[in-house]
C-alpha cells in the first residue's frame, strides 16, 4: 500500500501524468487516490505545476533554420580544415606527428620559465627572522665584548705584577720568592670568593 | 565506432534511414545525410537550446554549433554503447548550452520583459504567456543539471534512464534531479500565487 510521501515523492520526480510513472507504482497510487483527500490534493498541485511547465513553449521554429545551420556548419568546418593558423612544419612522425614535437617544444619552455621563474624571485627574508638574527648578534657582541675586558683587565694586573717585581718574569726568584707566574697561580688559587683587597695585601 | 563505408548509399534510402544510418553516412562526409539529419532534429536542438536560455539567437547559434560538433564527431558515435542518437544529440547540445551559460558569453533572457514586482502577480490571473514567461524566469535561476533534466523529462519526453545518459549520470542521480528541480520550481513559483 502506498502512502502520502511516497505519493508526494513519485510526483516530484515524474510530474502528474501517470503514464509516465514506473508501471508498477500507478495501480497502489490510483488506490490510495481513491481513499485519500490529501493524496488528491498533493495530486491536483502536481497537476498544476504541469499545467505551468506546459505554458513554457518556444517560440516558432525560425524558417531555413535547419538549412541555413547546416551550410553554415559545413562552412565552417571547411575553414576550420584550411586555416592555417596552426601551419606548422610538418613533422614525419606518423599519426601522431604534430603531437609529439609540440609536446616536446611545450615541456621545454615549460622548464625555461620554471627555471626563470625561481631564480627571479625576489629574496626577501621574513621579518621575524631578521630580528632574530639581530638579537643573535647583539648577544655575540655583548659576549665579545666581555671576554675583550676580561683580557683587558688580566693583562693590566700582569703588567702591574711586573711593575712590582722587576726581575724577569720566567725565572727563578734568587731569594726563594715566587716568580710572576707563580704568585698568578698563588693569587688565583687563593683568591676564591675573597674579597678584592685581600689579594693585594698578600702582594 | 562507425566506420565510413555507408556514403554509396542513395539519397533515398538516407531520407528514410534510420539515425544510426545517417549518423555512419555523416561520419563518411556524406553531406547529404547531415542536411538530412540537420532537417530532422533542428527542431530538437532548437526547443531544448532556447528552454535553456531563453533566447532565440543563443538556440539559433546552438543548433548550428551541435550541427558541427556531429559533423566533426560523427565518427565517435558508437550505438553499441547502447545511447540512441537522440539522446547523443542532446548530450551535445545540453553540454554547449551549459558551458555557454559558464562561459557568460551571452545575455540570457534578454528578450523577454522585466514582470514587474511578484506580488502584483497575486493580483490577478495570469494567463498562459504570462505563466509561460513566469516559469522561463524561473527556471533559469535552476542549477543547468536540474534544468536540463526537467526540460528533457517534461519537454521532449525522455525517460529517466535516458536522462541519465544525457547527463551523464545514474538513472537515480536523473531521477534526483528531477526531484529537486520540481521541488525548486514549484518554491520559485509560489511566489506568483496566479501560477500554482
Amino acid at each position: 500500500m502506498m502512502d502520502v510521501k511516497q505519493l508526494e515523492k513519485i510526483m516530484s520526480v515524474y510530474g502528474a501524468d501517470m503514464a509516465r510513472w514506473p508501471e508498477e507504482m500507478r495501480g497502489p497510487a490510483r488506490a490510495l487516490l481513491a481513499d485519500s483527500q490529501a493524496a488528491r490534493n498533493l495530486y491536483k498541485q502536481a497537476e498544476a505545476l504541469d499545467h505551468a511547465l506546459d505554458a513554457f513553449t518556444p517560440p516558432p521554429l525560425p524558417a531555413g533554420l535547419a538549412v541555413r545551420a547546416a551550410n553554415e556548419s559545413l562552412m565552417r568546418a571547411r575553414t576550420m580544415k584550411k586555416k592555417p593558423g596552426f601551419a606548422l612544419p610538418k613533422f614525419s612522425f606518423g599519426a601522431k606527428g604534430f603531437w609529439m614535437p609540440a609536446g616536446g617544444l611545450v615541456a621545454v619552455t615549460a622548464a625555461i620559465v620554471l627555471i626563470f621563474a625561481t631564480s627571479h624571485q625576489p629574496k626577501t627574508v621574513p621579518t621575524q627572522d631578521v630580528a632574530e638574527v639581530d638579537s643573535l648578534v647583539q648577544t655575540v657582541d655583548q659576549q665579545a665584548n666581555a671576554e675583550e675586558r676580561d683580557i683587558k683587565d688580566m693583562d693590566d694586573m700582569i703588567a702591574m705584577l711586573d711593575s712590582t717585581q722587576p726581575s724577569p718574569p720566567q725565572q727563578a726568584n734568587p731569594d726563594g720568592g715566587a716568580t710572576s707566574d707563580e704568585m698568578m697561580k698563588t693569587l688565583f688559587d687563593d683568591n676564591n670568593g675573597q674579597d678584592d683587597d685581600s689579594w693585594l695585601q698578600k702582594l | 565506432m562507425l566506420k565510413a563505408g555507408a556514403a554509396e548509399k542513395t539519397r533515398e534510402e538516407t531520407a528514410g534511414g534510420s539515425d544510426e544510418d545517417l549518423v555512419a553516412r555523416i561520419a563518411a562526409g556524406d553531406e547529404r545525410a547531415f542536411r538530412d539529419f540537420a532537417e530532422r532534429y533542428t527542431g530538437l536542438i532548437f526547443s531544448v537550446a532556447w528552454r535553456m536560455s531563453r533566447s532565440r539567437a543563443a538556440a539559433e547559434d546552438i543548433v548550428q554549433e551541435t550541427l558541427l560538433r556531429l559533423w566533426q564527431k560523427a565518427g565517435d558515435y558508437d550505438v553499441k554503447r547502447g545511447a540512441s542518437v537522440k539522446t547523443w544529440l542532446c548530450r551535445i547540445a545540453t553540454n554547449l548550452c551549459i558551458d555557454e551559460k559558464r562561459k557568460g558569453g551571452r545575455e540570457y533572457g534578454g528578450e523577454l520583459p522585466e514582470t514587474a514586482d511578484p506580488s502584483e502577480g497575486a493580483q490577478k490571473t495570469m494567463e498562459t504567456k504570462e505563466t509561460g514567461e513566469i516559469v522561463g524566469r524561473v527556471m533559469q535561476e535552476l542549477p543547468e543539471r536540474q534544468r536540463s533534466a526537467l526540460i528533457l523529462f517534461h519537454y521532449e519526453g525522455m525517460s529517466v534512464k535516458e536522462i541519465a545518459e544525457v547527463l551523464q549520470t545514474t538513472p537515480k542521480g536523473a531521477e534526483r534531479l528531477l526531484d529537486r528541480s520540481r521541488q525548486a520550481l514549484r518554491r520559485g513559483l509560489e511566489v506568483y500565487k496566479g501560477v500554482l
